[in-house]
């Protein structure tokens, strides 16, 4: 249903989709020349730097969820809405120091689903397997969908045909470049998204009367300016724990981990954490400013976009274009190529194959990343809900995996009960909110709960843990010792 | 194409049943009859009051767009009507039939219990990973030393 009229027109529109299609698709297969092996393939040989590192952790965390979903969040949840956006930086903080442990653990590792497997056993891994995979795949969703909106908004362009062509753009030069073409644009990207965003900030603060903003809020959406706002409330600490839950768990950040040279990862995920937390804010202001440019906005999470192009013009439009463009490419790749070599590693080696060779699994890689971009396209096709609720939905999910994860790192007593009571709990207790309160409370609960089944579990069966089983290639010399 | 008349069938409120919200949120939509269209002659008018005669009402949107998005709503009963308006903003259409919304946000006690929740995991969490990383560097470093 067409409820909102274009900016940029569909020539246009059409015109930046194909230089920036090229554009990424070539790159991808420039640098995917590097991946002659799996783990060049998977971990982009493990020998990512500093700048590359913080790089393409900040963009891959500068997706839709902070350009279209940041602003999104200050439109339905006001001043503490952009605070609570904000906070999802502390998920980078906190793994800094986590990937440094990572890295020391698991000198050899692939996966986050490695860790579980090794750390608690086959029950736990397998509940972990099913949680990251649906959280990578309604992430991908959330961006197919953001894609589609994007296009639809600024350009004309129906929503199913923008969906399709940035996800083809995004699998096609994943399945050529793997983790080096996906680190590779990240970075490019990370500029681009940089330098654009402080373009529109600031063309919108220049155009912005400070004054007229607060009148304009406290007289058509007050709420949004009040701190006794209960949602918004509710949001600050669900929306801190999503963004640890999500990093902590998932394997575009554990890859990530695996990838960069010994020492590099805790400066990496510091200095991103850094580049990023403005970025909500900034995206943020932009919607609180939507009433004085008399924009409309049909749908929450277009009011970013909208409200740029709006006020910077045709020019501004293509500037937003771009930006966003990128910020979606720079997540689905990273997703893409994250979820894939979660499935090649864990359960296609693991599971199904464990003598498969080098050709076979980037074979079988491939087949997966295409596999996902489908299947992303299918679910994507009926606009099922805003980015929001769909995101959030595994909220309850991740929520749960923190804690797990988290003591799994540092204590030797977290046990194989904790961890699976505690995803299962907290995953079910947390849907219970979801659809009781909102979509706001969901991680936070989901996250309190298991957080009492692993502390609760952990007293009343401490483990005694040997942290040399996480390094498999130790695991000969360990079998011999006993 | 407007008809010689100029006068058309008002719009229709395309709402869910449940006209409740506790996060001050509504989306409104109206369809007219027949395919909308990007280059329609006519606009459309969506006024709001909180009384259900519109005796005090402001208007919302005039715009060529099907929807708008209601956000930061406090607490009472908003009474919402849409019709076809020209360029000008002359009618060209009777206003829509009324809908309703009602707003009550939760209460603030489950936000202050949710709020102190949250904090309290969130403090703990950062107390492991900040324990953690002093002491298996510590550790590391005792291995170092050995």
């Amino acid at each position: 249903m067409l409820h909102q009229t274009a900016i940029l027109s569909p020539v246009m529109g059409w015109i930046l989709i194909a230089v920036l299609g090229v554009l990424w698709i070539a790159l991808g297969m420039y640098w995917g020349r590097k991946a002659k092996s799996m783990e060049g393939y998977m971990l982009a040989g493990r020998s990512v730097g500093l700048a590359l590192g913080a790089a393409t952790a900040m963009a891959t965390w500068v997706t839709s969820n902070t350009t279209m979903l940041a602003p999104q969040f200050a439109f339905e949840l006001g001043i503490w809405g952009m605070i609570a956006y904000s906070t999802a930086s502390f998920g980078l903080f906190l793994f800094a120091p986590l990937a440094q442990r990572i890295r020391r653990l698991m000198p050899y590792g692939y996966t986050s689903g490695d860790f579980v497997r090794l750390r608690y056993g086959k029950i736990a891994w397998l509940i972990f397997l099913a949680i990251s995979i649906f959280y990578g795949f309604t992430w991908l969703i959330s961006m197919g969908m953001a894609g589609g909106i994007l296009m639809n908004a600024l350009a004309g362009i129906r929503y199913e045909v923008g969906m399709t062509a940035i996800l083809f753009v995004c699998v096609v030069y994943t399945l050529f470049g793997g983790l080096y073409a996906v680190i590779g644009t990240d970075y490019i990207q990370s500029l681009i998204i940089l330098i654009g965003i402080v373009i529109v900030g600031w063309g919108v603060l220049t155009k912005s009367d400070m004054n007229a903003v607060y009148t304009n809020l406290s007289e058509s959406r007050p709420m949004l300016l009040s701190v006794l706002f209960p949602a918004a409330i509710m949001a600050i600490f669900n929306n801190l724990l999503f963004g640890i839950g999500e990093i902590f768990h998932s394997n575009v950040w554990w890859s990530r981990a695996f990838a960069m040279r010994k020492g590099v990862g805790w400066k990496a995920y510091i200095l991103s954490g850094i580049f990023w937390f403005p970025v909500p804010i900034a995206a943020g202001f932009i919607a609180l400013a939507s009433g004085i440019f008399n924009v409309n906005v049909s749908s929450p999470d277009m009011v970013g976009p909208l409200v740029a192009a709006r006020v910077l013009g045709q020019m501004g439009a293509v500037v937003v274009f771009v930006v966003f463009f990128c910020s979606l490419a720079s997540s689905i790749d990273s997703l893409l190529a994250a979820t894939s070599d979660l499935i090649t590693e864990d359960i296609y080696r693991k599971m199904i194959h464990p003598s498969a060779g080098e050709e076979t699994l980037r074979r079988v890689s491939s087949w997966i990343i295409v596999g996902l971009g489908v299947l992303t396209w299918i679910v994507c096709l009926p606009r099922i809900g805003t980015l929001a609720t769909v995101l959030f939905f595994a909220g309850p999910m991740v929520g749960s995996a923190i804690w797990p994860i988290v003591t799994g790192l540092y204590w030797k007593r977290a046990n194989s009960t904790g961890a699976v009571f505690g995803m299962l709990l907290g995953t079910a207790v947390g849907l219970f909110a979801y659809f009781e309160i909102g979509w706001f409370t969901a991680s936070l609960i989901g996250a309190a709960t298991s957080m009492v089944t692993v502390l609760v579990a952990t007293y009343l069966r401490p483990a005694k843990f040997d942290w040399r089983r996480l390094d498999e290639s130790q695991h000969h010399a360990l079998g011999a010792e006993q | 194409m407007l008809p010689d008349s100029g006068h058309l069938s008002p719009p229709e409120f395309n709402i869910p049943d449940t006209n409740y919200t506790n996060s001050g949120q509504l989306k409104v939509i109206w369809l007219v009859e027949g395919e909308p269209s990007r280059d329609s002659e006519y606009q459309f008018e969506l006024q709001q009051s909180m009384d259900s005669d519109f005796g005090k009402s402001e208007t919302l949107y005039k715009g060529p767009d099907y929807a708008t998005f209601l956000s930061g709503l406090r607490n009472g009963t908003y009474y919402y009507r849409v019709r076809i308006v020209d360029h000008a903003g002359n009618p060209l259409s009777d206003w829509s039939t009324t809908v309703s919304m009602v707003v009550q946000h939760h209460s603030l006690f489950l936000a202050y219990v949710l709020l102190a929740v949250g904090g309290f995991v969130f403090l703990l969490t950062v107390g492991i990973v900040v324990h953690g990383f002093l002491t298996t560097r510590d550790e590391s470093l005792k291995n170092a030393n050995a």
